[in-house]
């Protein structure tokens, strides 16, 4: 587990990570997503031993990560523009990795570089950007650490290499110990990977929560109740986290399990009830209205 | 799991990432090396010595080759000094570029590796990359050309491995600087100018002070030779220093060679401490420490803008304090405005940190303030009797009657100063109180003679002043401190060792204006006799009885010279250093061993003579200066000037040698310059030297005639 105690980290004036707190479990698939200069760089770079927090401590199973071999050891740390040797080539770079990463394996790196069609013989410097970021992450998950951390990394994939790496992930988690930790600013990027997503805002979390477990907890339902009585009843019995009314329709977010929320809305006899899918994005800003942030400005 | 880094396998990597270098350096020390050095060796054979016999011409070959081993391979070789420099620059640039680029930062600090390590890696590689090539072309250099050539000697070798071990010491030094300029920059271009700081703003500022103690203090003195406090501020003046010091036999301190492992071993451990601190996102920053800008702003802007002042001065040709000043405020602006140029690269920064510049600036003032005041009284200052143990002076009217002026190049004014101490000092101190009594208010033109005095201390301590006084007290106090035994003793020329180890002996009648030497024919034994009977007549005479006789003869005591780089084929005896001692009537014995060996006195006649020309000297009193130094003529005279006559029948040639004497060059502000004759005689030889004129009216009157 990598624990977040009480991180700060000012640039000059510039005051990029305050009083951050957090767990990354071992197992998950923990997303930090936040707009440009939220800090996300620079969090990863500080559980990645890179940078010093001025306050706080950055504790990887257990053991303070900043300048301490054994917890780094455990990480591999993969930032948005990677550093390739000069004139080398994928296979070239696995090598090199390999001195820095024992267990790199270099048989599963050219089996996956060759079902990407990624020729590890060709010079790096004639790769197009995206191809780069594929061969950073290959590279990143044959290391063989437990901990793997990647900024923007997955930014810049194209739909098809996205769901490849999300498959290899699923194969590294089931098969070893395995905890990505994956930065982005694109949430809907991050919603069929991650498990767990934190939003960072202005170097602080705004809101971490395991995403099934948000599922399941927040409802969007639309109906249409006549009774005006009625649906002041029903607000007031919910705990709504967002109100709409078009017309007759009403629209609403609550909390609660499905059952709970659509029993309480049948109780008064709407015209026409459904839940609807929520995505990833409603429920952040959902949640983030609530805690007061008018957030629909910072998600795109 | 946890993954273990060898070090190893980081320093392998490392050295592979810049095999390029190490190719690059092998690649210049094979040539400036091996190479040079057999070329220099073909060189050294190709001399043309007509008129020597075989065993000489041997001798010279060996002595060329010998010459040309310590040029290329010997601890004074400037282009070896060149190598170090340039891959000392380069080994810590290539070897820690990675702290200036983010994205290799990232890297290398996510890496399972302390600090330490990778600094151990990077800094040990650098070392391997330029030393392994240095070493092995030297020793190739050494052993395939040298000792395969038939060069080699014992002795040869072993200078030849002290110098490779001095240069890899000198680099170590040079190096761990750069790192450290590295180390506390966060770009390539910071660091290079980083390097040049931390290696050259030690000497330099102390250089600076130097100029500002000789501009602004009229009594400062620097002893000549003596090494300045500023080399030992860095390790390219240490190395300079040492390795010329080695060659030439000049001793070195040995407090030089610990200064210059301290900053090796020191600086690593420096070196240590700033990679330790290092803020990982000080990379493509200028500087690591952000508090530091500020420091180096004013650190580099106070010297520089004083040394824009000298330069401007310089390039003007005089002193002026107001331009001096100006400059020195122009120049304050200048480099505070480029010093935030080089942090920001954005022109619009340039006056952006006005309480920094605020700082320079005052501070820039404040300096010219101190020295320009003088608070502490720094030319005033002068210790108390009680507090001085000895005194010794150095004047060159100190040596004018007592030997020729250029063979005082062996005999160094440091030399009086630093051993000529006199513990019956009170007349020296004398000239000392009257020194600082003719101090001018203004700061403008000193009159009078020059001498220099050192202040032994009784605390151990020594300072030295250079003062203005007038001829009559000088040569007052010379008098006087050359009735005593100690003065005599240290200060005349009897007690030199050039005179006491001399391997040779000549001598110059003054009756004859030619300048040839009379070789003598002395066995050890008579050159030792001769030798004690000068030293014993000389001891006898006081100062103010040599001013005033003039000398009849010059006894020239010499000694064998040693080969010097770019005397190839020169024969030995030309290398010989000499001193040209006066004798003066009362050398009665040694003029006569002189004459009962070999001396002839042959007077100049006017019938051997073919021509004569005579320098007068003309005061700006006379009618004839009042002339030349007119307006008309631009003011165009120097401080003196000379009216030329050439005569050339029999008669007037009689009657100008009637009217001249021959003596010693001599110049104060009485008395002005002697008379110069030249004497072309008729068998085709040449004569010439300084006269007093004994008949000035007949001379002139001669000259009118002559026009």
């Amino acid at each position: 587990m990598i624990q977040l105690k009480g991180l700060e980290k000012r640039f000059g004036p510039i005051e990029a990570v305050r009083d951050l707190n957090a767990d990354i479990r071992e197992g998950e698939v923990f997303g930090v997503v936040g707009t440009n200069g939220a800090g996300k760089s620079t969090l990863l770079r500080m559980i990645a031993g890179v940078l010093k927090p001025d306050r706080g401590e950055i504790l990887v199973d257990e053991m303070p990560v900043y300048e301490n071999p054994e917890a780094k050891g455990r990480i591999c740390f993969l930032p948005d523009t990677a550093w390739f040797l000069p004139n080398s080539t994928p296979a070239q770079m696995a090598d090199y990795y390999r001195n820095f990463y024992p267990d790199f394996d270099k048989k599963r790196f050219q089996d996956l570089a060759g079902r990407m069609n990624l020729d590890t013989e060709r010079k790096l410097r004639t790769f197009s950007k995206g191809m780069k970021r594929q061969v950073a992450v290959l590279l990143g998950i044959c290391a063989g650490t437990k901990y793997l951390l990647c900024d923007e990394t997955f930014d810049g994939l194209d739909p098809v290499m996205r769901q490849a790496v999300k498959s290899i992930f699923a194969v590294e988690l089931m098969n070893r110990e395995f905890t990505p930790v994956i930065a982005s600013h694109n949430l809907r990027e991050l919603e069929d990977i991650c498990d767990h997503v934190g939003l960072l805002h202005q170097g602080g979390i705004l809101f971490s929560e395991n995403l099934e477990e948000m599922k399941f907890h927040i409802q969007k339902v639309q109906c249409v109740i006549t009774d005006p009585v009625k649906v002041e009843e029903l607000l007031r019995e919910l705990s709504v986290m967002q109100y709409e009314r078009r017309g007759s329709m009403i629209l609403l977010v609550a909390r609660g399990t499905r059952n709970e929320i659509m029993e309480r809305v049948n109780s008064k006899q709407p015209v026409f009830a459904e839940v609807l899918p929520l995505s990833l994005e409603e429920i952040f800003i959902s949640e983030t209205e609530v805690a007061g942030y008018d957030v629909k400005n910072l998600l795109f | 799991m946890t993954s273990k880094i060898s070090c190893f396998k980081l320093l392998k990597e490392d050295l592979k990432s810049r095999s390029w270098l190490i190719i690059l350096l092998f690649f210049a020390c094979a040539v400036l090396l091996p190479v040079n050095y057999q070329m220099q060796l073909e060189r050294a054979v190709r001399v043309q010595a007509g008129g020597v016999d075989t065993a000489m011409f041997s001798e010279i070959i060996n002595q060329n080759r010998e010459a040309a081993t310590l040029n290329v391979l010997g601890s004074g070789s400037s282009v070896t000094m060149a190598l170090i420099l340039a891959a000392a620059v380069l080994c810590a640039a290539t070897g820690f570029a990675y702290l200036h680029s983010r994205e290799k930062v990232d890297f290398y600090h996510s890496l399972a590796v302390k600090r330490e390590s990778l600094l151990a890696v990077h800094y040990l590689g650098g070392m391997l990359a330029a030393l392994v090539p240095y070493v092995v072309c030297t020793l190739i250099a050494l052993f395939g050309v040298g000792a395969a050539g038939g060069v080699m000697t014992g002795t040869l070798m072993a200078a030849v491995l002290q110098s490779m071990g001095f240069f890899c010491l000198a680099f170590g030094g040079i190096y761990t600087l750069c790192v450290l300029a590295m180390l506390l920059t966060g770009r390539v271009l910071t660091g290079i100018l980083g390097m040049i700081f931390l290696g050259g703003y030690g000497p330099l500022c102390f250089q600076v002070i130097q100029f500002m103690m000789q501009r602004f203090f009229d009594t400062y003195y620097v002893l000549p030779g003596s090494d300045s406090v500023g080399t030992y501020l860095s390790p390219v003046t240490l190395m300079i220093r040492i390795g010329q010091g080695m060659r030439s036999g000049r001793e070195t301190p040995p407090l030089m060679w610990i200064v210059l492992a301290l900053f090796l071993a020191g600086g690593f451990l420096l070196c240590l401490l700033a990679y330790r601190k290092r803020p990982s996102e000080a990379a493509e920053n200028a500087v690591s420490y952000h508090r530091m800008e500020s420091v180096v702003k004013v650190a580099v802007t106070i010297p520089g803008a004083l040394g824009v002042g000298f330069l401007a001065e310089y390039s003007m040709g005089y002193s002026s304090r107001v331009w001096f000043v100006a400059a020195v405020l122009l120049g304050a602006l200048l480099l505070n405005g480029a010093v935030e140029f080089i942090y920001s690269f954005d022109i619009r920064n340039i006056w952006s940190h006005r309480r920094s510049a605020g700082v320079a600036l005052a501070g820039t003032a404040t300096v010219i303030l101190l020295f320009s005041l003088d608070p502490l009284g720094y030319d005033r200052w002068r210790p108390d009797t009680g507090e001085v143990e000895a005194m010794s002076l150095y004047s060159y009217r100190l040596t004018e009657p007592l030997a020729e002026y250029y063979t005082m190049i062996d005999v160094e004014e440091a030399h009086f100063l630093e051993s000529g101490s006199l513990k019956d000092f009170m007349p020296v101190y004398e000239l000392a109180v009257e020194g600082i009594q003719n101090l001018s208010d203004d700061g403008e033109g000193r009159t009078g003679d020059s001498v220099t005095v050192c202040y032994f201390l009784k605390n151990g301590g020594r300072a030295y002043r250079s003062y203005q006084v007038s001829t009559k007290t000088l040569d007052r106090v010379l008098d006087t401190l050359s009735q005593g035994a100690e003065f005599r003793g240290k200060y005349y020329p009897s007690e030199w060792e050039a005179v006491k180890d001399a391997e040779y002996a000549d001598a110059v009648d003054w009756k004859n204006f030619r300048t040839e030497y009379q070789t003598l024919a002395l066995s050890t034994e008579e050159l030792q006799e001769l030798t004690e009977l000068y030293r014993e007549e000389t001891r006898n005479l006081t100062y103010g009885e040599m001013l005033e006789e003039q000398p009849v003869s010059t006894l020239v005591f010499s000694k064998e010279g040693a080969y010097e780089s770019g005397q190839l084929g020169m024969p030995p005896e030309s290398l010989a250093s000499e001193v040209c001692c006066y004798l003066y009537p009362q050398h009665e014995k040694t003029l006569a061993f002189l004459r009962g060996h070999g001396m002839t006195e042959d007077p100049t006649e006017a019938a051997e003579v073919g021509s004569i020309m005579l320098d007068v000297p003309v005061p700006e009193e006379t009618a004839a200066g009042e002339e030349y130094y007119s307006e008309e003529n631009d003011y165009s005279a120097a401080s003196e000037t000379y009216l030329s006559h050439t005569y050339y029948t029999e008669e007037e040639i009689r009657q100008v040698l009637s009217c001249v004497k021959r003596c010693r060059y001599s110049w104060n502000e009485n008395t002005g310059a002697p008379a110069f004759l030249q004497i072309n005689y008729k068998d085709g030889s040449f004569g010439q030297g300084y006269c007093t004129i004994t008949d000035m009216d007949r001379l002139e009157a001669l000259m009118n005639e002559s026009e």
